[in-house]
């Protein structure tokens, strides 16, 4: 699925496109302001992610342009916070309305819904895999060959973590960080119990030694 | 006209316009009020003296002098009325000049606070964006030094969140929009910004708030409960912290295991400018954090109060009315 992001700050665009795309959405970048409406039409896009304060005219202008041509989807991404500014946001087309800064798993979230219920699919309920193991995030399961084992929500979170890093270590600082991120309070302690428990729960289905530990650091999926 | 006569002699020192027309009516009836009693007295002496030269012809002589004299003294007393008169509307038209220019002053000064407080809105919102920018990189990839980073990121944030709420508050710029607010959901979103702090300082989060509605602005409700949030990440540094609902009193309850307040410091925390006690911070806080809490939770009209055992720990109580104390709002 294609989204077209129209921000002016050249870091948020490569880092939040490099974001997006790490979820699977093809991302295209506006880099010509005087008309981001060329780019729109050359490239159809499924969803249009939209700054408010631009060079030119302001986003708001833009989206009453595109909604002269398009119903597509449009969220605006803005760091003006006040209920005026996203009042003015939604009655002039836009569909939802973003904070700077961005919360990663809200934005995600919000893109999520908005596609769900636009064209009843997204790209982020697919699963990653790794060596063999297929870990999908939308269920809350992993399966590996045969066998499958349903994951708690921390430890959906930890394997979160360590499957997108793909072999490479995680801190616990990270693993813990992204748990809160998911409403889950944890510390120390609980990730190590949680860890402990995942760690039987894969051994049993013959995953032995799938998550490694890097003394001080953190931990990762083995590497071969 | 008489209204010309009077403005060339009292002088033309008045403002042009309506005001000035007034008051030059109105020294006109001054002036007359005050002479035409004398001007009256003068007239029926010089007929009595007319009088009184018929009836009394060998006192002529005198009555001729003393009515002179009399004569000359009224006149004399009208030239002092008339000087008085003309000094009184030469300081009126001072007052009113000054006046003038007192009005220009504070619409001056006024204006100087308005493009003050605009930069300052311009300004956070143009901060917001680098922010954003250092959170994405920092998130990207998850090296050792990232967190720390991503800690002190996080702080500048909530500095600038800080000087706006104090920045409206202070101008009276605070509208407030009152709306159901689930307190769930602004907690979440509170920790959930401040988690890195929270994790780096190894807090242990008690979370036991489910759900709950309470009637509030969702916005300012959040800027003042962050303030307790960020103090308990630096005062609660490797305790615990927790968070329940208090039904008995309709209560929020955000408490901790941390090093505690004084007594005699208690009644001071939401001071401007209390930094807290010896030993405890070497300036490192700006004073003015439960300050805003303080003013922005008196304004929601959500009492706050404060609990605290030195070495034990801290527990802050608001309550919010309850649905049929509406009123209060």
């Amino acid at each position: 699925m294609k989204i077209l992001m129209i921000e002016d700050d050249r870091t948020i665009r490569e880092y939040l496109g490099q974001e997006l795309e790490n979820w699977g959405y093809k991302v295209v970048l506006v880099e010509d302001f005087t008309d981001p409406l060329k780019l729109f039409n050359e490239t159809s896009p499924d969803l249009v992610l939209l700054d408010v304060v631009l060079p030119g005219r302001n986003g708001f202008y833009w989206c009453q342009e595109i909604r002269k041509i398009s119903k597509v989807p449009i969220i605006f991404i803005s760091s003006k916070n006040q209920p005026m500014d996203m009042v003015t946001g939604m009655q002039i087309g836009g569909d939802d309305y973003i904070t700077k800064p961005f919360d990663l798993y809200v934005t995600r979230a919000k893109i999520d819904a908005i596609l769900r219920r636009t064209y009843g699919m997204t790209m982020t309920d697919g699963s990653m895999t790794y060596e063999g193991a297929d870990f999908n995030s939308g269920k809350g399961i992993l399966t590996y060959g045969d066998e499958e084992i349903e994951l708690t929500r921390t430890e959906m979170m930890i394997l979160s973590e360590l499957f997108s890093a793909q072999g490479g270590i995680v801190t616990r600082q990270s693993i813990i960080e992204r748990c809160w991120q998911g409403e889950d309070f944890i510390d120390d302690n609980t990730l190590a119990v949680n860890m402990t428990r995942l760690r039987k729960k894969l051994r049993d289905i013959g995953l032995d030694d799938f998550i490694i530990t890097k003394k001080g650091v953190g931990y990762g999926l083995k590497k071969d | 006209m008489a209204s010309k006569k009077t403005e060339k002699f009292l002088g033309s020192r008045n403002s042009p316009g309506n005001r000035n027309n007034i008051s030059k009516a109105k020294i006109l009836a001054d002036f007359i009020a005050h002479i035409l009693p004398v001007a009256l007295a003068g007239g029926s002496l010089i007929l009595i003296q007319i009088a009184l030269r018929n009836l009394l012809p060998e006192t002529e002589d005198f009555i001729i002098l003393s009515g002179e004299i009399f004569l000359a003294l009224l006149i004399l007393y009208c030239f002092v009325v008339l000087l008085g008169e003309r000094n009184r509307a030469n300081l009126q038209a001072d007052y009113e000049a000054l006046e003038v220019k007192y009005q220009a002053k504070v619409n001056e000064t006024e204006k100087v606070r308005q493009d003050l407080l605009e930069y300052f809105l311009l300004w956070v919102h143009q901060i917001k964006t680098p922010i954003a920018a250092a959170k994405l990189i920092t998130g990207a990839r998850q090296r050792e030094h990232d967190s720390e980073l991503r800690s002190q990121i996080v702080s500048i944030e909530k500095y600038t969140d800080m000087a706006i709420s104090y920045l409206k508050l202070a101008s009276g710029d605070a509208e407030i929009y009152v709306e159901k607010v689930d307190l769930d959901k602004v907690l979440k979103k509170i920790l959930k910004k401040y988690a890195v702090l929270f994790i780096s300082n190894d807090i242990e989060l008690d979370y036991r708030l489910q759900p709950e509605v309470v009637v509030s602005d969702g916005k300012w409700l959040a800027l003042a409960l962050e303030q307790i949030l960020s103090n308990a990440t630096k005062y609660a540094a490797g305790e615990r912290v927790y968070i329940r609902f208090s039904s008995s009193d309709n209560a929020l309850v955000i408490g901790d295991t941390g090093m505690g307040i004084p007594a005699e410091d208690i009644p001071k925390i939401f001071d401007k400018g209390y930094s807290g006690f010896n030993g405890q911070n070497n300036g490192k806080s700006t004073g003015i954090g439960l300050y805003l809490t303080k003013r922005i939770l008196e304004r929601l009209n959500h009492p706050i109060y404060v609990e605290s055992k030195l070495g034990k720990g801290t527990e802050f109580r608001i309550r919010f009315p309850r649905s049929t104390d509406l009123s209060n709002l």
